[in-house]
């Protein structure tokens, strides 16, 4: 998510994301995609299953990092590599012009990303039946109670739509997915976030808790 | 409960309020960073800010000690994520946030390659360090540096510090394959400086060898060493990086950039 760029015509390669529907950084690349008015094919990447450890996979991405992302040569892995080549391909930039804001979103999109884990530890206990993680709430608590003070006198959550809102529309999602919406609705201006952002066009392309647990990644 | 931000310039009055025409100076904007020394995140802002040629005052949050979780941090950064930077009132928190906020008040070239592949190469790199680099990183401080500082009578976990160092032999192996140039993507940019604040702690925690026992890594570093400010400065960025001793007495240098 750093900088700015020019974008580049390219022939018409077609993208495609190799993924899964209950992975965060999956699920941030789809609301990026449908923001950015890039299509994408998909294709699953069962991590649920551990395809990410597998040979094959590790072949394309030593680290098992994803999800996989490709149009011609040009490949982008994992979530803050696939949101900037999304970014920078897509229509537009969501990068704020503004230092102030830039610094701001960075620091949210981090704040987001230090809850990822417990996030998806709930969503994986509704929709796999797993265990989530003892300290799986306490820690969301903290971060949305963090997010909810930074969102007072705002609508978005540096002003104009950026990759702050990319990312915690990923962890919204997963948590109503995982019947955690209380914890969204008991905080006003999280709230209000919410049903704005729920409203956006690429809201309505991610997955449900159905396609979740019957590992449907659909095309975006 | 005290304002951590209130040092240096921050605790003296404008000269507007003594003498002079009462207008607002360059140097009343100061950037104060609040940050430890052998903490990387802390390092990347203070690289950045070099390479940038922007000034920073600098003053310690001490790990040791724990201060990152003491209430007055907490105001700042209620999460208790270090460094935290100060202009004016703005304030920014975290590495990722408060270095593009550097950036884009600093000088020259923005440092993030502008062609989509290269940028998603920089990003996947950066993403390597920081879950298969950092952690590991940061585990070697603390049982060999951070620890023993904050308690005399610090045992470290000599199996954390075993596993630290044979975590990080894959990431660095592939850091080593992927140098095929003068820097790691290519052009110097953002990863270069992520890779440097890791490095260098390495270095100086008598973790050299990792470095020295790859050549890729090893020349890119020595390289890194003499790299002059992007901004056009005649500054070093390196330079400003803590030694072992700087760590131990918790100092941290602040950014100076000499005359524009």
């Amino acid at each position: 998510m750093f900088g700015l760029f020019k974008k580049k015509k390219k022939a018409e390669a077609g993208m495609k994301l190799r993924g899964f529907p209950g992975d965060l950084s999956t699920v941030k690349c789809l609301v990026m995609a449908a923001e950015k008015e890039v299509k994408l094919e998909t294709e699953l990447l069962d991590t649920q299953a551990g395809e990410q450890d597998q040979a094959d996979y590790r072949g394309l991405s030593p680290f098992g990092k994803h999800p996989y992302l490709q149009e011609g040569d040009a490949v982008a892995i994992g979530a803050e590599a696939g949101l900037a080549y999304l970014d920078t391909r897509g229509k537009g930039f969501l990068n704020p012009k503004k230092a102030q804001h830039f610094g701001h979103q960075n620091y949210w999109a981090q704040v987001a990303e230090t809850i990822s884990t417990p996030v998806e530890s709930l969503l994986h206990a509704a929709a796999f039946g797993s265990t989530a993680d003892a300290d799986a709430t306490e820690l969301v608590e903290v971060g949305l109670n963090a997010f909810d003070a930074a969102l007072t006198g705002k609508k978005l959550i540096v002003g104009e739509y950026s990759y702050a809102d990319v990312h915690w529309t990923a962890v919204a999602h997963f948590l109503v997915l995982a019947g955690k919406q209380d914890m969204i609705d008991s905080r006003a201006n999280t709230k209000a976030w919410y049903d704005k952002v729920k409203q956006r066009p690429s809201y309505a392309s991610l997955p449900s808790l159905e396609d979740i647990k019957q590992k449907q990644l659909n095309a975006a | 409960m005290s304002d951590l931000f209130h040092f240096g310039s921050a605790a003296k009055p404008f000269e507007s309020q003594t003498e002079g025409d009462g207008e607002m100076k360059k140097n009343q904007y100061m950037m104060q960073l609040l940050g430890f020394p052998g903490d990387p995140d802390t390092l990347k802002v203070m690289l950045t800010a070099a390479e940038k040629g922007i000034e920073a005052e600098t003053a310690v949050v001490d790990m040791s000690a724990k201060q990152q979780d003491s209430e007055d941090y907490r105001k700042i950064s209620p999460l208790g994520i270090l460094p935290a930077l100060k202009e004016a009132n703005y304030v920014v928190i975290g590495e990722h946030g408060t270095c593009v906020f550097v950036e884009g008040k600093g000088l020259g070239t923005f440092l993030a390659p502008r062609n989509a592949a290269i940028l998603a190469d920089q990003n996947y790199w950066i993403d390597i360090g920081r879950t298969e680099v950092q952690p590991h990183v940061e585990t070697l401080m603390q049982e060999l540096v951070i620890g023993p500082m904050g308690d005399a009578g610090y045992a470290a976990d000599n199996a954390a510090v075993e596993a630290a160092r044979a975590a990080l032999v894959t990431p660095l192996d592939a850091l080593d394959a992927k140098i095929a140039s003068e820097y790691i993507v290519g052009d110097f940019c953002y990863v270069d400086i992520h890779f440097t604040a890791y490095l260098h702690l390495l270095s100086v925690i008598g973790e050299a060898e990792m470095l020295n026992s790859r050549p890729n890594v090893k020349g890119w570093f020595e390289k890194i060493k003499t790299h002059k400010s992007y901004s056009g400065q005649d500054i070093i960025a390196y330079d400003l990086l803590p030694s072992l001793e700087d760590i131990k007495s918790k100092t941290l240098a602040d950014v100076e950039c000499g005359e524009f």
